[in-house]
């Protein structure tokens, strides 16, 4: 692991490289700023918070693709993954150093609207900070299990688009589909039940993100989160060693 | 420093390289011919572990590309075909970047980096970004990353592609001085570059080495006479009988012109006809205006076996097992 720091640092400044991330995170704190300034309108008390990154959970799954893309896509296509993986670097290191570039690209992106909180207190809306805390660990739990998914991904295509638009339709449908098929579970007539329906909802972020906005950091959502995370890289080792057995 | 036996990769239903062993001594600077597609890019990708072979084995300084990966990839530089470096990284950076994880310790980075920048003569471009290099400046910062760690194995694939002649001649005699520091494993279709560089070739066709000798000994070896190209003012066909008659002479053609005609003679390897021809034919008072040896080129052997069908190998195997040693020796004292 001696080679982790060099090659995170390469990794998180690769994404200033190009102007992808400049208007990844502009067009970002656009909307979430956006979003605040509606939000406020109609709630502007504890919750308010809460509201927002709840939304931001949503607002993710469509800006997490757009930076994971290119983390191994761009390599293969350019051919640059040979270069790295010729070089006396494990793939562990490679697949680690990827998702921590990406991570902490996206920890700066969400970082500003740390400042929203102040503006609440500044117009009176006596925010929790405790359940803004646990809420922002939540986001970030949330958005690493993100990264881990579409690191994967970005490992299978040399397309950054196919690998973008694969990461963005595998996180809606984990956020969403599932989402609406365990509340059908409770409104289905006749007393009929989904099968596997307990399976669902533990495997549907949101459950694991009721808590973290309620202000609970409980252990079983973070090793849920941390689950995803560490299959997410393995499954990525797995899929840059298949050069060998390939 | 190389040891490759009976090394085979196979892709999807295609067999790249077949069977191949050699070896490599240190200092030796070896070139890798053959066609497109031939296996050259194949062998140096297993070669610096970048997939491992379907079977056999290839060690590198005596670890083996599988099962000592980590170890092999210390130790050697090596420059994929399409120089693939990150263009959106200025030169400096990269090659400091580079040498941090080819394990050049923090105290000697800044060294190392300046020397290649110096023995690569990149002092003009050090600051720009790789993206915006010329195709010259982009090889030789890929040369230099791949040296940045003095590697003791070097392994270069198509170094000159697609350079024009001055960036060729340049690079060329940046990988010559190379090779009086490290063992050099380099591979072209280039002809010209093999001969004026490696001290051994190795010609690889359809995943097969079908030659191995020094440029010298492979032309000999593959030469069973000795040509020589003659025009010449007379009567030709008395001239072609008379000359069939000098010792030594094996064959003899010509090809009438208006009033020079072309002679080819071929001798026996033992004899030089030129000075007893060109005697012959002024004392028999016809008129000679070219006597000439027409040696065979790398080209023309390099053409001679890629071109058959088969597969088997022209040179003799036994004109093929003695040189390495010589050339081992010449890289040596070079």
């Amino acid at each position: 692991m001696t080679n982790l720091p060099a090659l995170t640092k390469r990794e998180f400044t690769a994404n200033f490289y190009s102007p992808m991330a400049y208007v990844i995170s502009t067009f970002y704190l656009l909307f979430a700023g956006l979003s605040f300034y509606v939000l406020l309108r109609d709630q502007r008390d504890a919750n308010a918070m809460r509201s927002l990154l709840t939304f931001f959970g949503f607002i993710h799954t469509i800006f997490i693709p757009m930076v994971t893309m290119r983390l191994i896509s761009e390599e293969r296509k350019s051919g640059t993954l040979e270069m790295l993986v010729t070089a006396p670097v494990s793939d562990t290191e490679i697949a680690i150093s990827k998702f921590l570039g990406a991570t902490l690209f996206i920890a700066l992106m969400v970082a500003p609207t740390i400042l929203y909180s102040w503006v609440l207190q500044r117009i009176g809306g006596r925010p929790d900070y405790g359940m803004i805390k646990a809420s922002y660990i939540g986001l970030m739990l949330l958005s690493m299990a993100y990264v881990a998914i579409g690191l994967f991904i970005s490992s299978l295509t040399a397309n950054q688009i196919v690998s973008a638009i694969l990461t963005f339709v595998v996180l809606f449908t984990l956020f969403f589909l599932m989402g609406f098929l365990t509340s059908a579970v409770d409104t289905l007539p006749f007393g009929k039940t989904i099968p596997w329906a307990d399976v669902l909802s533990y495997v549907y972020f949101g459950v694991h993100l009721q808590s973290f906005g309620k202000g609970l950091v409980d252990s079983r959502d973070v090793v849920y989160f941390l689950s995803i995370v560490v299959l997410g890289i393995f499954a990525t080792i797995k899929s840059l060693e298949s050069r060998r057995w390939r | 420093m190389i040891e490759v036996t009976d090394l085979v990769k196979r892709y999807a239903g295609i067999t790249a390289v077949d069977r191949i062993s050699f070896k490599v001594e240190p200092g030796e600077i070896v070139g890798f011919l053959g066609k497109n597609g031939a296996g050259k890019s194949t062998t140096m990708k297993m070669l610096s572990c970048f997939f491992p072979p379907t079977s056999g084995s290839a060690r590198v300084a005596g670890f083996d590309c599988v099962t000592d990966s980590m170890e092999v990839r210390r130790r050697i530089g090596y420059m994929p075909e399409r120089v693939p470096i990150y263009d959106d990284m200025r030169v400096e950076e990269y090659l400091n970047y580079r040498a941090q994880l080819r394990g050049v310790p923090r105290r000697e980075r800044s060294h190392a980096v300046n020397e290649v920048i110096s023995t690569i003569a990149l002092k003009d471009v050090r600051r720009k970004l790789i993206g915006s290099l010329s195709k010259g400046y982009r090889q030789r910062t890929g040369l230099a990353e791949a040296i940045i760690h003095k590697p003791g194995l070097l392994i270069l694939d198509e170094p000159t592609a697609g350079l024009d002649p001055g960036q060729i001649r340049q690079v060329r005699d940046v990988i010559k001085d190379l090779g009086k520091r490290t063992t050099l494993l380099l591979s072209t279709h280039i002809l010209s570059e093999v001969e004026l560089t490696a001290t051994r070739i190795l010609l690889i066709h359809r995943g097969r080495i079908v030659a191995n000798g020094s440029p010298g000994s492979l032309v000999g070896g593959a030469q069973k006479t000795r040509r020589f190209h003659a025009e010449i003012r007379g009567p030709a066909p008395m001239v072609a009988a008379m000359l069939k008659g000098l010792p030594g002479v094996v064959d003899i053609s010509f090809e009438a012109g208006e009033e020079w005609h072309a002679f080819t003679l071929e001798s026996d390897p033992a004899t030089d006809l030129r000075a007893d021809a060109a005697k012959f034919i002024v004392d028999n008072g016809w008129d000679l205006r070219e006597l000439r040896e027409e040696k065979m080129t790398l080209e023309d052997l390099f053409v001679r076996i890629t071109t058959t069908d088969e597969a088997a190998p022209m040179v003799k195997p036994s004109a093929a097992a003695a040189p390495p040693e010589s050339p081992a020796a010449e890289g040596a004292t070079s």
